[in-house]
């Protein structure tokens, strides 16, 4: 008979997590690269006590059925990978991916994981890294007498060498994208590792089908909606007060019912 | 000893049981696609099927019980969410699923690809179109309002969206499913279908908040009236009677 507290328990569980993941994506939102996560939550079992179609008599049927629900769930926490804006930074360095595609980085443990944060540097040896230091892969050296880099939208990298005036190619930038982006396993760092849902990745240059160009010197800013997580909270909020109201309800009621013998 | 205590039991018994349906409504407010249940009461009558029962007899004989919840196959409002498989019905259809179990129904439009490009729940269960499962290849995914299917503009299949005649009927499962419990699935006509929204719960929290005071003070009453018999009538007429 206890249900109704259960049930509504599992409702304050599911908007603590919604109220969780609310504040990841505020906490992200100068994160660059970053995308929004949402939970998806579907209902739980439900106890059948009569099922609609048996018979009522012997030429009748029950056209509804009675079936007591025992609550919801999160089943997924979504991330929505829509475009991030777009900040002006003029370091040629930084890169913005306009399409599907994700940055294949190189793990100290000789790993590759993906992000779409195009926010690179040089390490003391001219190679491209991330913020980490971990290096872009295909790997790519910059020359350190260079007056300047160039990196077009197909991912072609050029510099003019002190002394030269015609721009020259040091690397080519490859990007990957996944059948099934949502399927990647965030590590954190920016980071994404592939997984069996995401499928593998597939690379090519950018400005193949489906990988999206590149625009440098600007880098993509987390999609997180402001307003939008500020609704989000606000109804999580009056959700968790509802579920809470429930809890108190029940237990007048069973209270009631316990001050029927005095 | 007096039938109504065993009256006021079923009826607190039914309140418990609206309330249990109460806060699973309430618990799910935030499922996509997820309908409101509404719990009926009925009067169920031990008396009648007695030979040479009065009429007195019939009236204190009336329990209630919870006799069903129908469905508020109402729409929910939209929400837009920009994702390209999220898809929002408006009119009366269901999404067609296959499970192991066997073809299941949804509201819930929260789809996803797996590792093959087939399009399927949250939960992995592959979403049919007309022509069976449903396998997007690389490219923009764009779905029309009657549920065309066209990625990377080329045509590659047609949502299977289904209705029934009798939606409370449906069997719930849990999972954001429903079992179409031997009702045959109909082509759905004019359910339009919108991609990037997602329908949130048809639960309304203010009604259900209102409901609930309802289901309490019913309650409460039922139990004043068990107290004035048991602990009034019944142990006055024991303690004076006896004297």
């Amino acid at each position: 008979m206890l249900r109704a507290l259960y049930t509504a328990a599992s409702g304050m569980e599911a908007q603590q997590l919604n109220i969780d993941t609310i504040a990841h994506n505020l906490a992200n939102i100068n994160t660059s690269g970053f995308k929004q996560r949402k939970v998806q939550f579907q209902d739980l079992l439900y106890q059948s006590e009569r099922n609609a179609g048996t018979s009522s008599t012997a030429s009748t049927e029950y056209p509804v059925g009675l079936q007591v629900g025992l609550g919801t769930k999160p089943v997924a926490t979504q991330m929505i990978f829509t475009q991030g804006d777009y900040a002006a930074t003029k370091s040629p360095l930084d890169m913005v991916i306009e399409g599907q595609g994700f940055f294949q980085i190189v793990q100290s443990n000789g790993q590759i994981a993906y992000t779409r944060s195009g926010n690179f540097h040089l390490n003391r040896e001219g190679s491209l890294v991330t913020p980490d230091g971990d290096l872009l892969d295909p790997q790519i050296t910059i020359p350190s007498d260079n007056i300047g880099i160039t990196i077009g939208s197909d991912g072609t990298v050029s510099v003019i060498q002190a002394g030269q005036t015609q721009p020259q190619k040091v690397g080519q930038i490859e990007i990957a994208m996944f059948q099934n982006p949502a399927g990647l396993q965030s590590v954190g760092k920016n980071l994404f590792l592939p997984t069996l849902a995401s499928g593998d990745a597939i690379t090519g240059t950018p400005g193949e089908e489906g990988l999206g160009t590149l625009l440098s010197g600007y880098v993509e800013q987390s999609n997180v909606s402001v307003v939008e997580e500020m609704v989000n909270m606000i109804v999580s909020q009056r959700a968790y007060e509802a579920n809470s109201k429930v809890i108190r309800t029940a237990d007048e009621m069973f209270s009631q019912a316990n001050n029927i013998v005095r | 000893m007096h039938s109504g205590i065993y009256t006021a039991y079923s009826g607190l018994k039914a309140q418990m049981e609206a309330l249990d349906v109460l806060a699973n409504n309430l618990a799910n407010i935030n499922t996509a696609g997820f309908k409101e249940q509404k719990a009926f009461f009925s009067a169920l009558n031990l008396a009648l099927d007695a030979p040479g029962a009065t009429p007195l007899e019939e009236a204190i004989n009336t329990h209630a019980v919870l006799a069903e919840n129908a469905l508020n196959a109402s729409n929910g409002p939209l929400v837009e969410t920009q994702r390209d498989l999220d898809l929002a019905l408006v009119g009366n259809g269901f999404l067609t699923i296959e499970t192991p179990g066997g073809v299941r129904h949804s509201r819930n439009g929260n789809l996803v690809t797996d590792a093959r490009s087939v399009l399927c729940t949250a939960d992995g269960h592959p979403v049919l179109g007309e022509g069976g499962r449903i396998v997007l290849g690389p490219g923009r995914v764009e779905i029309s309002q009657d549920g065309e299917i066209l990625v990377a503009g080329t045509r590659v299949d047609r949502l299977k969206l289904a209705s029934f005649d009798n939606p409370s009927a449906l069997l719930r499962e849990g999972n954001s499913l429903l079992s179409p419990n031997g009702q045959l699935p109909k082509p759905a006509s004019g359910t339009v279908v919108r991609q990037g929204y997602q329908e949130q719960s048809n639960v309304n929290p203010v009604l259900a908040t209102v409901r609930m005071l309802e289901i309490m003070r019913h309650f409460e009453a039922i139990q004043k009236s068990v107290h004035l018999m048991y602990n009034e009538m019944d142990a006055k007429s024991i303690e004076k009677l006896g004297r």
